[in-house]
């Protein structure tokens, strides 16, 4: 805990010189100081410190998500008992019986991790608009003056359109779906069931079509905008050094040492961003994606063990979860994209 | 936003409610296939009726904003490296013309201005010298960094 803080206080304090313009990392969130290490490591370090600290950290919620699933097999097997018992009355009561305990079970734990994957969307977007100027100035000192616009532009625009796209509507489509799901196993009605293909397209298609757009600007632009700074830098250092002898070395001395320093820089917090990024991602990921895991084995199981409903019903509560990793994953990527191509610089 | 949000849940909801519909009818062959084209035609209209009204306002709004930002933050970013780059030619040039002086054999402290264009301007030297040094300190500096006698000042 001690470490943690000292941390904290290290990381919001960490001014990084360019040349003499400073640039200060923003304040790691407390949700991923645990994963990250103390001291400085390159990109390969802190990603396996990452992996190495989140692990272990998903066992206590991997009991829980096995005591549902153990809890969700018990009651298929007992479905299918007094299936049997009750079949001769041609009543399919413990049938819905399983939908209505499998529904309880899942719908809390369901309701738990759609909260968590909505939480975790609004800390990487927050994140990385305090992230954004920083990147932004040690791009315009490197030189990428027209590209560190057109960038920060983009992502600044494409970072909130998704996470209120998130919040507004993929959120309730994914209770909704849950709710569909819920009422196609009770009815079996082949439009709820269709229903239900079509929100999860709607969502995964609306993610999909926001990262293709937004990874194709962020493409064309650094390409663009890239190539005009790196003419236009060139065209400065050749005017510069050609003006008058010794003034001229100088100043292109100075120049260079400010372009050289910012380059660091931009390397250094880039790389700290991708890091926090990532552990801000870890955690959650892991959870949701464990209980995606489990939940498709438990439907596996209950595929052999009891009917075709009460194994639909639990798949389509781990493809809920699915749509919660996509979330995720999503606002992650364009992140981590966006770190990316600003770290890339001129040229 | 919010209205494409009003959107999406309202086709979502009036599907859910049509398919509730069309479960509670009674299986009669000529009933339920009035009742899906009622259906139908009603989902046609909630999909089709608000399409129209679909306005991204707030978004266009966000992106002027967005622009005005990056301008900022652009400006800001200039501002900060010429500070920078200021500093570094500023010291420099004092550092080059205090080894000028050095190797004439005399001490001198340079402070240089410089100019809009990050030319040095002027400079303000400090230290006893000889007549001879004065001179000849006078013609580098006017030689090889610009800056004429006359904006050359010399304290005692």
């Amino acid at each position: 805990m001690r470490k943690c803080l000292i941390l904290l206080l290290l990381l919001s304090m960490v001014v990084l010189p360019v040349g003499a313009v400073s640039l200060e990392l923003p304040q790691t969130p407390e949700s991923a100081t645990p994963y990250l290490r103390s001291e400085d490591s390159g990109l390969l370090e802190g990603i396996i410190e990452i992996g190495r600290s989140a692990i272990p950290a998903l066992a206590p919620k991997l009991k829980d998500a096995m005591a549902t699933c153990l809890g969700i097999v018990v009651a298929v097997i007992l479905c299918g008992l007094f299936r049997t018992s009750l079949s001769d009355h041609g009543l399919d009561a413990s049938g819905l019986l399983g939908v209505a305990v499998i529904s309880l079970l899942l719908l809390r734990s369901a309701d738990t991790f759609i909260r968590l994957g909505q939480q975790t969307v609004a800390e990487i977007s927050n994140y990385g608009q305090q992230l954004l100027p920083v990147v932004s100035t040690a791009l315009v000192a490197s030189g990428g003056t027209t590209k560190a616009v057109a960038l920060y532009l983009g992502t600044a625009f494409a970072d909130s359109l998704l996470s209120r796209v998130i919040s507004q509507v993929v959120c309730p489509m994914v209770y909704l779906f849950a709710a569909v799901s819920i009422g196609k196993a009770l009815t079996g009605n082949s439009l709820l069931a269709r229903m239900g293909d079509m929100i999860k397209s709607w969502i995964t298609w609306g993610l999909k079509l926001v990262l293709y757009c937004f990874t194709g600007y962020m493409t064309i632009t650094g390409v663009v905008s890239g190539s005009t700074d790196a003419i236009a830098l060139r065209a400065a250092k050749l005017t510069i050094s050609g003006a008058v002898p010794v003034v001229g070395g100088i100043i292109s001395d100075a120049s260079e040492a400010i372009l050289v320093g910012a380059g660091a820089v931009r390397s250094t917090v880039g790389i700290g961003g991708l890091l926090v990024v990532l552990a801000i991602t870890a955690a959650p990921f892991l959870q949701v994606g464990a209980q995606y895991l489990l939940l498709k084995l438990t439907s596996a199981w209950c595929s052999v063990l009891g009917t075709g409903k009460h194994s639909a019903l639990v798949e389509s509560f781990a493809q809920a979860m699915g749509l919660v990793l996509a979330m995720v994953g999503t606002c992650s990527l364009l992140q981590l994209i966006s770190i990316i191509c600003f770290m890339k610089g001129v040229g | 936003m919010e209205s494409l949000r009003q959107y999406v849940l309202t086709m979502i909801l009036a599907a859910i409610l049509c398919a509730v519909v069309v479960s509670i009818m009674p299986e009669k062959a000529g009933k339920q296939s009035v009742v899906r084209m009622i259906c139908g035609l009603y989902l046609l209209l909630v999909a089709c009726k608000p399409l129209g009204l679909i306005s991204f306002a707030a978004e266009e709004s966000e992106l002027v904003t967005y622009r005005q930002e990056a301008e900022q933050m652009q400006e800001d970013a200039r501002k900060q490296t010429d500070e920078a780059m200021t500093a570094v030619i500023k010291a420099q040039t004092e550092t080059y013309i205090e080894d000028k002086a050095e190797a004439l054999g005399a001490t001198v402290t340079a402070g240089v201005t410089l100019a809009g264009d990050m030319l040095p301007w002027q400079v303000e030297l400090t230290g006893e010298v000889s007549p001879y040094v004065k001179t000849r300190l006078a013609q580098t500096i006017w030689a090889e960094l610009g800056i004429p006698e006359e904006r050359q000042v010399w304290f005692p």
